[in-house]
């Protein structure tokens, strides 16, 4: 380390000196604190101040709509189902028009969710992303567990 | 005088405790105020990370690295993913090298960030805390525009990393160091020559040379007694070798030396992501791997300076996607090991003080 | 009109009544003021403190209760107290434990009643106040004791016998570097020794002696550094864990009360008691004691705590030698003028 600390470690330091630059240092820290008493503080006051969050911010789950079909762009692939470290993710799904699915359920269960973005990392089509809801805190079991209507996108978001 | 009887009284610091950081159970045999004896009963967090690994694919095992040191999650990441690197064999972009810098040193910065407040706080200064949780904040808002997390990133990948760091991100890493080295004045001003502070923590916990190295603790503990050891150096990763920084070291092996070198690690840490924004070129920010991801069969063990230590991860493939074993080497809990050497003949309440100044996270000890 | 009318009933008053029929009637009043002042400093005491922490600490105190600031913190809190659950442990050996706050809070509001608000605004000025003061206030040691052993509480004991070792030692530095005024004031009395620093305070005369009382008066209310007792990060868990409600408030409310007496002795001792332009005495008396509890509350927002072997070796090696050289000093020089 530098010699500094020899110095505030008071080893080469005569006995007058010593007291002398502790009382200083003692006097040091409280001018620090008496400078932040009389500046602002940091908090913010939630609820009634909120944070902006950043765009790719990890919070709820939600299903994106396609602009121009106005339909879920989620093709039942369940690669996201398979992504998930612990299997949240229940999908099932009947057979539709032609060669596509029709999703039934999509289920996601946040009780246990770590929100790691991994299934959204899975999607080949950007159909399931993690919006910026942060404020899920729920009064019953059952109300975690978010099921295809809740994680639809609504029409608002789109432009 | 042969004729009065004493006894040592067994003392525990029990698992619910303002200052045991977490979940630790401290035994101390105690005989008037100096403790005797002393046996850390950990085991209270264990969530067995390690098992869990061999039931999860390489990628799904990240997220659970993040949960070890949590309060400085990247570096684990970091770790996990340099050990199945070698088994991958797949080059890093030069930029992801330098992202994965400059998040392995700003969860450095959290990390002690954390243990100064606590430290201090543990001392009775509450005010060190909250400030440096401020500086926290700061930090932890300019990662949440990288990644989108604030606590448990899941960010550095196979090849790279998740995201590409954004001019915004860039931005928010400079206006934050712009401040930050005063900061670090202002909380030296307040503890380090403080009488009250220097009487609390000189000369108390000393771990000599040879103790540090034959209980192989490492990292700020092991640098405070005097060996100049860091793996960012001896055995460097990512594009260490290209930054300039100094590796502190203590003289006496007492906490006023780990927290000097602490302190010290910050300012560094501050320089090295510094140059690291200074020099980020352009180019990918992960390489590309496959979907499923087979490594190689065969063994590797990588290890990184974490800002606790040496944290290695020791992985076993089996040609599969899950691991076959997943070890890691924590160095809290080494580091933990070497608490009784250092708290014999101490007062029960200096115990606070050594324990603050080993700066331990539970989730480490026990995985 | 009525102003004079009342100034007349007071100047006649001690004409009209018998003598201790007018003493008595005195007494109360003054009982009743300072009760009514020592809970309104309380409240404000603790609103302030847990204000100026919050801005130090670059956060807020509290904010929602009463609208503005927070105001009604306090009185919030002390509502809460009043109506919990009154828990008496099953083991404690009940008179001590029952009798325990009491003896704090009455001994340490007792002393309230010697110290010179202003000119006029004394209960009643003793000719030996400040012996009365330490005197009084050194019982409340016992009262600390009884709660300690009363709590039947291994720990709690431990903690007690922690502050009671605490305020009896640094009771000697605290009492030699009062000695230094009581010489230049030839007076015991403390209205005596206010109106004694009518030309020059003494902390001027007295510098060392004024660091020294303040030093010692702090260790004496339990406050950081010097707070072992009250740590929560400490292994001893103090001696009124076992108390809740009306009961842990009365030790609150005499932990503040007890820091109000201390910086009031301080203010009459050291600082010129009433004395100041302009302002009613009153008003300058307050202003003064002020400063001392805003010092004691800036020192808990910036500084750690003394180990208790520290604290006691920081009193008899430090502060004693350093009491006996003042007063030394200050013998010396009165002998040559």
């Amino acid at each position: 380390m530098e010699e500094k600390t020899a110095v505030e470690r008071g080893e080469s330091l005569g006995p007058v000196d010593l007291v002398v630059s502790r009382i200083r240092a003692l006097m040091e820290g409280l001018k620090v604190t008496l400078r932040y008493l009389f500046s602002k503080s940091i908090t913010m006051k939630y609820p009634y101040e909120r944070r902006t969050l950043p765009p790719g911010y990890r919070g709820l789950h939600v299903l994106r709509l396609d602009i121009e079909t106005r339909k879920m762009k989620c093709i039942g692939c369940t690669l996201c189902a398979r992504a998930c470290p612990d299997h949240l993710i229940t999908i099932e799904t009947s057979p539709g028009e032609g060669k596509k699915k029709n999703v039934d359920v999509f289920d996601i269960d946040i009780s246990r969710c770590m929100f790691c973005n991994l299934c959204v990392e899975a999607c080949p089509h950007g159909a399931i992303e993690l919006s910026s809801k942060y404020e899920l805190a729920t009064e019953t079991r059952e109300g975690l567990i978010y099921h295809k209507e809740d994680l639809l996108e609504t029409l608002e978001g789109l432009v | 005088m042969s004729g009065i009887k004493t006894e040592t009284l067994f003392l525990n610091m029990g698992p619910q405790h303002p200052s045991t950081h977490g979940v630790l159970r401290l035994g101390l045999t105690i005989e008037g105020e100096r403790v005797v004896n002393l046996f850390a009963d950990v085991g209270f967090l264990h969530r067995g990370i390690e098992k869990l690994a061999e039931s999860r694919t390489y990628l799904q095992f990240i997220p659970l690295t993040d949960r070890l040191d949590y309060l400085a999650a990247m570096a684990n990441n970091l770790a996990f993913v340099l050990a199945v690197e070698e088994l991958l064999e797949v080059e890093i972009p030069r930029r992801a090298d330098y992202i994965r810098v400059i998040v392995a040193e700003l969860s450095r910065l959290t990390s002690h960030l954390v243990w100064l407040g606590t430290f201090a706080n543990d001392l009775g200064a509450s005010t060190p805390l909250l400030y440096c949780f401020r500086e926290r904040e700061d930090i932890l808002d300019a990662i949440e525009i990288l990644c989108g997390a604030r606590m448990t990133f899941n960010y550095v990948r196979f090849g790279g990393v998740a995201r590409d760091a954004t001019p915004a991100f860039v931005e928010k890493c400079r206006k934050f160091l712009k401040t930050f080295d005063k900061r670090v004045d202002e909380y030296e001003e307040i503890l380090t020559e403080n009488a009250i502070f220097l009487s609390r923590t000189k000369g108390i916990g000393i771990l000599s040379a040879e103790d540090a190295r034959s209980f192989a603790v490492s990292g700020p503990m092991l640098r405070g007694s005097g060996i100049k050891w860091d793996l960012r150096k001896e055995a460097p990763y990512c594009v260490y070798p290209e930054m300039d920084f100094i590796i502190p070291t203590g003289t006496v092996g007492d906490v006023w030396d780990r927290y000097m070198v602490r302190v010290i690690e910050m300012r560094q840490s501050a320089r090295i992501i510094r140059q690291a924004l200074d020099g980020l070129p352009e180019g990918d920010s992960k390489a590309k791997l496959p979907r499923v991801l087979k490594p190689a069969v065969g063994e590797s063990y990588v290890r990184t300076e974490a800002p606790k230590g040496e944290l290695g991860f020791y992985v076993v493939s089996d040609g599969t996607t899950n691991p076959c074993r997943v070890k890691i080497r924590s160095p809290s809990f080494m580091n933990l090991a070497a608490l009784a050497t250092m708290s014999r003949g101490a007062l029960v309440a200096d115990i606070v003080a050594i324990l603050g100044s080993v700066d331990i996270v539970l989730g480490e000890v026990d995985r | 009109m009525i102003v004079e009318l009342l100034k007349l009933i007071w100047i006649l008053l001690p004409q009209l009544l018998p003598h201790p029929v007018y003493e008595l009637g005195r007494m109360g009043v003054a009982f009743v003021a300072i009760m009514v002042f020592i809970t309104v400093m309380v409240l404000f005491m603790v609103w302030f403190e847990r204000k100026v922490i919050g801005h130090i600490q670059v956060r807020i105190g509290p904010l929602h209760t009463g609208r503005w600031h927070g105001w009604a913190q306090t009185i919030a809190d002390a509502l809460k107290l009043f109506l919990k659950e009154d828990i008496i442990p099953r083991a404690v050996d009940r008179p001590v434990y029952v009798l325990a706050p009491l003896v704090v809070f009455v001994t340490t509001v007792v002393v309230y009643l010697v110290i010179p608000f202003s000119k006029n605004l004394v209960g009643r000025d003793i000719n030996m106040g400040i012996l009365f003061v330490f005197a009084v206030s050194s019982i409340a040691t016992i009262g600390i004791f009884m709660g300690g052993w009363g709590s039947n509480n291994k720990y709690s004991l431990l903690g007690a016998m922690r502050v009671a070792a605490q305020i009896v030692s640094y009771e000697v530095p605290l009492l030699l570097s009062v000695l230094g005024v009581f010489m230049l004031a030839q007076t015991l009395s403390l209205k005596g020794i206010v109106e004694a620093q009518h030309n020059v305070w003494y902390i001027f005369l007295q510098p060392l002696g004024f660091v020294i009382y303040v030093i010692a008066g702090i260790a004496e209310v339990n406050r950081l550094p010097f707070d072992i007792p009250e740590a929560e990060s400490e292994l001893v868990a103090g001696f009124h864990t076992e108390y809740s409600g009306l009961r842990f408030a009365f030790f609150f409310l005499a932990e503040y009360a007890n820091m109000f007496v201390m910086a009031a002795m301080a203010t009459v001792l050291f600082l010129g008691g009433w004395h100041g332009p302009y302002l009613p005495g009153f008003v300058w008396f307050i202003l003064k004691a002020f400063f001392f509890m805003f010092l004691m509350v800036w020192l808990r927002g910036t500084y750690p705590r003394l180990r208790v072997d520290q604290m006691m070796s920081f009193c008899w090696k430090v502060l004693l030698p350093l009491a006996f050289l003042n007063l030394l000093v200050t013998g010396l020089v009165m002998s040559f003028i």
